[in-house]
């Protein structure tokens, strides 16, 4: 392979891990949230809110339902508002986090939801406020669980990355698509997929081993028991 | 320390609120003193956990009052009822440990939501792992943890706040034998060291005999009877209490001697007494006085001495053997005594009960 290849790769990988990552930073930050509120609004839980947690529900539903290719473009005009433009690596981060958001809201979700009632309750009765029982029960309890479903977004998200290359956004994918696919350069679609295969092992094999160690539940029985 | 006055509760069915709500509760009133050990024993669906997530308002009652301290909880809501929350601990058949915290913070979790400093959170903790026989065990997850040492992580957590009074809720079911006796003993244990006021449910006799003070029967959401445990346990008069007594104290006869007794028809025969002694009495030389005085022979048949409250409580089951007269006499002389004998029936007297 030439330097030339080389160099284009180097750029692709670079481009790739800059939108995966802040994209899924920011999904984080703005799905996490959201993954809250659809529990605590739940009935029967700590804040119960039938209209918000509908209303939210359905958005989140609508987001996830719309494919991807043409959410990036629907959404152009909130791109240009946002980074003054529409084309490029960096205007590609602001249709990957609109699609990952609501992906992250409802894997944190889930977990969320699966943290022992017990324990809610056992916060309650020691007299701890909602949002005491949110930073201090809820979020710590499921983090495990939601930092997998993080990695899990990061892994789609890097192949959404792939259509970003619609918009300009550069990347791995984009890489593979001009120059493997559409010149015929075999080689450089087999170095792409390779590499993206790498990246996607790397990310699960990172996450798992993080979630693994961040949840206390599965710590094995040292020492003698009672 | 807790007065609970006409505590009515019931759950709406379906989503209407209407008359056809399921009563849980009906018109409850108990009084606890500072100090006791309260127990409320029911059988499940009885309406205990009902009952006692009424007393830190994790349910909200639908009718009644309950006091705390003289602070009226059913009247508190938001920050205020949160505050009173503090002064009642709580703890749980199933722990309910914050399985991403040590044990060290879970016992300064409801000091952390006091906004206490760290340094004083670890001056408050510390003791309190030492009082529950933690302290090794400080960086311990509850996950290394067994079920008996997760209890008194969660005693000792419960205790963190200072509380009045505290709530155990099936706080030894879910545990092995020799480790409910070890739990038990350490409640106690604060009871005594603490002068703390303890509500417990459960649905264990054993329990109620081995720490309660008080006791009270739930049975389809009423209370069907309450007073101190030795007088429950040696005078049930509901007849729940008695089938929840029952399996404590073996007031039975033997299968053999039944059908004796059933078979006995005519002819010259022998009674069956049986005599039951409680408190103070108990520690009289019954049968041999009764021997010495009325030339009666007793034959032991069965006899079960059991300690509750630190009284002791006997039942012994005899034959009697001799004149009439004379039994007569030594029946109403036990009776005289503050002691119990009836005659059961009888067995023919060539056919001895005991052979």
């Amino acid at each position: 392979m030439s330097p030339m290849m080389t160099g284009l790769l180097l750029d692709g990988l670079w481009e790739t891990l800059l939108m995966v990552g802040v994209a899924g930073v920011l999904a984080t930050i703005g799905g996490v949230p959201i993954g809250i509120i659809l529990v605590i609004t739940g009935r029967g839980h700590i804040w119960p809110n039938a209209p918000v947690n509908r209303t939210l529900g359905m958005a989140v539903n609508a987001f996830r339902s719309t494919p991807f290719i043409i959410l990036m473009i629907a959404i152009i005009p909130l791109t240009r508002l946002l980074v003054g433009t529409s084309i490029g690596t960096i205007a590609a981060i602001v249709p990957l986090t609109v699609a990952a958001v609501p992906f992250v809201a409802r894997l944190a979700e889930s977990s969320l939801r699966e943290v022992d009632p017990g324990l809610i309750e056992a916060a309650q009765a020691m007299g701890a406020s909602p949002w005491q029982i949110v930073t201090k029960v809820l979020v710590p309890e499921a983090w495990p669980g939601i930092v997998a479903g993080i990695t899990i977004t990061l892994v789609n998200l890097v192949g959404y990355s792939a259509m970003a290359g619609a918009v300009g956004g550069g990347g791995l994918g984009d890489l593979g698509i001009r120059y493997g696919y559409q010149r015929f350069q075999l080689e450089v679609m087999v170095v792409v997929v390779i590499v993206l295969i790498l990246l996607v092992q790397g990310i699960q094999s990172l996450g798992d081993w993080l979630s693994g160690r961040l949840n206390k539940r599965l710590i094995r029985m040292r020492g003698e028991s009672e | 320390m807790i007065e609970i006055e006409g505590l009515q509760k019931s759950f709406a069915r379906g989503n209407h609120v209407d008359a056809a709500a399921t009563a849980v509760l009906q018109d409850l009133s108990l009084s606890v003193k500072k100090g006791e050990i309260f127990g409320i024993i029911g059988r499940s669906g009885a309406g205990k956990s009902t009952l006692i997530r009424c007393i830190n308002m994790l349910e909200r009652p639908t009718g009644g009052r309950v006091v705390i301290d003289g602070q009226d909880i059913t009247a508190l809501s938001g920050a205020a009822l949160r505050d009173a929350r503090r002064r009642i601990g709580m703890i749980f058949q199933h722990f309910n440990l914050l399985s991403s915290r040590t044990v060290f913070d879970n016992v300064a979790f409801p000091l952390e939501l006091t906004g206490m400093s760290k340094s004083q959170i670890e001056q408050e903790v510390l003791p309190l792992l030492e009082l529950v026989g933690l302290s090794e065990k400080r960086t311990a997850y509850p996950a290394q943890l067994s079920g008996g040492q997760k209890q008194r992580v969660a005693i000792a957590r419960a205790l963190a706040s200072k509380p009045a009074v505290l709530l155990c809720d099936e706080a030894t079911s879910a545990l092995d034998p020799e480790t409910t006796q070890s739990i038990l003993a350490l409640l106690k244990d604060i009871n005594h060291k603490l002068d703390l006021t303890i509500l417990l449910i459960t649905h264990e006799m054993p329990v109620i005999k081995a720490i309660c003070d008080k006791v009270a029967v739930l049975d389809r959401g009423v209370v069907v009877e309450q007073g101190p445990v030795f007088d429950i346990f040696t005078a049930p008069k509901a007849p729940v209490t008695r089938l929840m007594v029952h399996d404590l104290i073996d007031r039975d006869l033997p299968d053999w001697l039944a059908r004796k007794m059933d078979d006995y028809k005519a002819g010259p025969s022998n009674p069956i007494l049986r005599i039951t002694f409680s408190g103070e009495h108990a520690n009289e030389p019954v049968i041999a006085h009764l021997v010495r005085q009325f030339d009666v022979v007793l034959n032991i048949l069965q006899a079960n001495v059991d300690y509750i409250q630190g009284l002791p409580f006997g039942i012994i089951i005899v034959e009697a053997v001799g004149k009439q007269e004379a039994i007569d006499a030594a029946i109403a002389h036990v009776n005289a005594q503050n002691l119990k004998a009836e005659v059961l029936g009888h067995v023919a007297d060539d056919d001895r009960a005991v052979a």
